[in-house]
């Protein structure tokens, strides 16, 4: 063993008062950097683990629009964007499909929709008792009937997430109506509805799309649980493909064209409003009165009042070729990146107005607000992690100036500058490879513990923070190559000046002092 | 000469006084035949509504709805009529409840009465009987000009918390009680909408507007036109304020 490092173990142990305190602060040090990262780590994993195992695939193929689109629709500022649907479905869904390495690939559109009662006392009761309950219970009664509504491809897109797991009932079949609801969404939703819905029972659905307001009565034909829990939409509903058309507005009908006169829409285009209260002022009263059109209704006119509707029908039906989504699964979830720049390309060749991404572009606003989250608890560890630094550094300061005297007499013995030098950097990496050894074991010990008493998420946002349900937090080597390292540098960095100032002194003066 | 132009001044200044202090007596009397004007207590009331939404980047939307209401039992029903792929769908309010009918699926829903109107800047609340002077207190009034034409600027601050806005300015036409601007404020004190009344019908002795442009002051180039034509305070059959009604029209 070098003269240098058995006299740093000397000095360790001849001031072990200071050597402990010391090391217990960078072993702190260490244990929050340590756990810190693979807590981080963990949450990412478990994120991206619970999206894409539930509700994503591993890549996502979209229409384009001006804001991007994710499996919730697009995020514009006004937030009111159609989702674009998307174009040579068939084409597409093919050619994805052939590619090496998908698994599956299922398409699918989503909605919003408002589970709601139907007529009668039903409605009734809603609404006293909206009016009853205090503004926040209301909101969350509201919520319980909030669905976010995924139309599958019932054929393929069971195939894709093996993570839903049927409680009751069965899933959704191809070319069958039906509704496949959470487990626990459904007890909220009785309870909302004020009366106890079980599989084969109807639910009035109240689809809010482009074309405005639909409902439809759509059988519950099932009640599902997720095997792999996470973060990600609670009112998360599947329905079937064409119901879901008709709700979200997905209709042959849906960019009908209707000319009116000016009459109708002459006032829109006027700049200077105030020329609409010309001199004529008169004329803005129109004497002619009703027109003979609105002659008395009477009941026997009742029937006639609306005229055709014949074209109703037709405009209603489920366009059969609209998909707002496709969603692949890898047989290698790390080949997605090279894929969707394969897709993409493709696409640009073909002239398709079509995008693929991955997990997170599919995730949209969860993965986004995951994504702030993780950025504040980042920074919030950091901060940590330099208040621990900035105290071993203040500590190790005050100790090396300690030394001073010590550090004279060294060179009045004869000891050369580098020597000193050498000594010191000896003590300080000894004592924080030790120290760090011992955050490793804390650290360790800690992760252990925390897996072994599970810490529940108490809500979403936690879960969310926590990449699931229960805190898991994995030891990644490489985040304990990297603290150790840090660890060290910090030592080295606070013992460096210190001693350049004691070296600078004259031997004698610093035995003085 | 000095003196004669002081007594001119102090002339005018108390004339105008004068003249405030009339007018501001007047305000109440104003507002409440504006509520007069709205209120079809005593009788029924039918129109048909066409709806016309411009977005910049969009393209126009379109609703046409006819309208029933009978106020003194608090119920309207609104008809759809256009767009053709809603046609036939109704609201039918009764009190408080809502209820809305799709005729493709032959339902029926429980609605809330502050939904807009088919995503148009009109609320159902806007068709409904409502009262200036319970809902709002007077606290400014002035004499101007809208256009050419001469009114009476009404400034109305909220009494209660149930309306839709916190202040209201009023542009009232002097020589007959015409609402012809209405700009609502928000709690801050910004412009969220201004409604301009530029056409009226006269039915019966009574006023009613046939045009009105809704403008949406948050988000520029927003505007709906909401025009109305077959205005009657003819008596309707019962029947039209019922379920039985929606369901009839769509056989």
């Amino acid at each position: 063993m070098p003269v240098t490092l058995r006299m740093a173990f000397r000095n360790l142990v001849e001031h072990k008062a200071k050597s402990l305190i010391i090391g217990t602060l960078l072993a702190l040090g260490m244990l929050i950097m340590v756990l810190g990262t693979s807590f981080l780590d963990a949450s990412k994993r478990g994120i991206q683990k619970s999206f894409t195992e539930n509700y994503t695939g591993d890549i996502i193929i979209t229409g384009i629009a001006d804001g991007p689109v994710s499996l919730f629709g697009v995020q514009s500022p006004g937030g009111l964007e159609e989702t674009p649907t998307i174009p040579d479905y068939e084409k597409v869904l093919a050619h994805a499909s052939s590619l090496p390495g998908v698994k599956a690939a299922a398409g699918m559109a989503s909605g919003f929709a408002l589970a709601t009662a139907e007529s009668g006392m039903e409605a009734q009761d809603l609404a006293m008792a909206a009016h009853s309950n205090d503004e926040a219970g209301q909101d969350d009664d509201m919520m319980s009937a909030v669905m976010m509504l995924f139309g599958v491809d019932a054929n393929n897109y069971w195939k894709l997430f093996s993570t839903i797991e049927i409680v009751d009932g069965t899933f959704i079949k191809p070319g069958e109506p039906g509704l496949m609801i959470a487990e626990d969404r459904l007890v909220k939703l009785s309870k909302y509805l004020k009366k106890d819905i079980a599989v084969g029972d109807e639910i009035l659905v109240q689809g809010i799309g482009a074309t405005g307001i639909r409902l439809r009565s759509v059988k519950l034909v099932g009640t599902f649980k997720r095997v792999s829990e996470g973060a990600g939409p609670e009112q998360l509903t599947y329905i079937d493909i064409d119901t879901l058309r008709v709700l979200a507005g997905m209709t042959v009908g849906s960019s009908e064209n209707i000319e009116l006169g000016a009459k109708e829409t002459g006032m829109l285009a006027v700049d200077d409003l105030d020329s609409l209260f010309g001199e004529d002022a008169f004329a803005s009263i129109d004497s002619s009165g009703p027109s003979a059109a609105s002659a008395p209704l009477t009941e026997a006119g009742i029937a006639g009042l609306l005229g055709d509707t014949s074209a109703r029908e037709r405009l209603n039906a489920a366009d059969s070729g609209a998909w707002h989504s496709i969603l692949l699964r890898l047989d290698d979830p790390g080949q997605a990146k090279a894929m969707v720049i394969g897709l993409n390309s493709w696409f640009a060749a073909e002239g398709i107005a079509a995008s693929a991404g991955d997990w997170q572009k599919a995730a949209g606003p969860y993965a986004q607000s995951v994504d702030v989250l993780r950025i504040v608890f980042t920074v919030a560890i950091m901060i940590l992690a330099v208040v621990a630094i900035i105290i071993i550094m203040n500590t190790m300061v005050v100790s090396v100036i300690e030394r001073t005297g010590e550090i004279g007499m060294m060179r009045a013995l004869g000891a050369g500058k580098g020597f000193v030098r050498k000594l010191f950097v000896a003590e300080t990496v000894t004592l924080s490879v030790v120290f760090g050894f011992v955050g490793i074991a804390l650290s360790y010990a800690a992760s252990a513990v925390i897996n072994v008493i599970g810490v529940k998420a108490s809500n979403q946002f936690l879960e969310i923070l926590f990449g699931g349900k229960i805190l898991r937090t994995i030891v990644d080597p490489l985040a304990l190559a990297w603290s150790l390292a840090v660890v060290i540098a910090v030592g080295l960095l606070a013992h460096f000046y210190p001693v350049s100032v004691a070296l600078r002194i004259q031997p004698v003066r610093a035995m003085q002092a | 000469m000095k003196h004669i132009l002081r007594v001119a001044v102090l002339g005018i200044a108390l004339a105008s006084i004068a003249a405030t202090g009339a007018f501001a007596q007047d305000v109440p009397r104003i507002i409440a035949e504006l509520d007069r004007l709205g209120d079809f207590s005593g009788s029924d009331f039918a129109a048909i509504y066409t709806i016309v939404s411009q977005k910049p980047g969009e393209k126009d939307s379109v609703s046409q709805v006819r309208m029933f209401r009978r106020d003194d039992k608090k119920q309207f029903t609104l008809l759809v009529i256009l767009p053709e792929v809603n046609k036939g769908q109704g609201y039918l309010r009764e009190d408080d409840n809502v209820w809305f009918y799709d005729p493709t699926s032959r339902k029926f829903s429980f609605s809330s009465i502050k939904e807009n109107i088919q995503n148009s800047e009109a609320k159902n609340s806007d068709l409904v009987r409502k009262s200036i002077l319970e809902d709002y207190q007077v606290v400014g009034s002035k004499e101007g000009m809208l256009g050419k034409i001469a009114v009476w600027i009404i400034d109305l601050k909220a009494r209660t918390n149930d309306v839709s806005y916190e202040r209201v300015v009023m542009h009232v036409r002097k020589d007959k009680t015409m609402l012809l601007k209405e700009e609502d404020f928000s709690v801050s004190g910004r412009l969220m909408r201004t409604t301009l009344f530029p056409k009226y019908v006269e039915i019966s002795g009574r006023l009613m507007p046939s045009q009105i442009l809704i403008i949406d002051e948050l988000n520029p180039g927003e505007r709906s036109q909401m025009t109305m034509t077959e205005q009657s305070l003819a008596g309707l059959p019962d029947k039209v304020f019922t379920k039985a009604f929606l369901e009839q029209v769509n056989k």
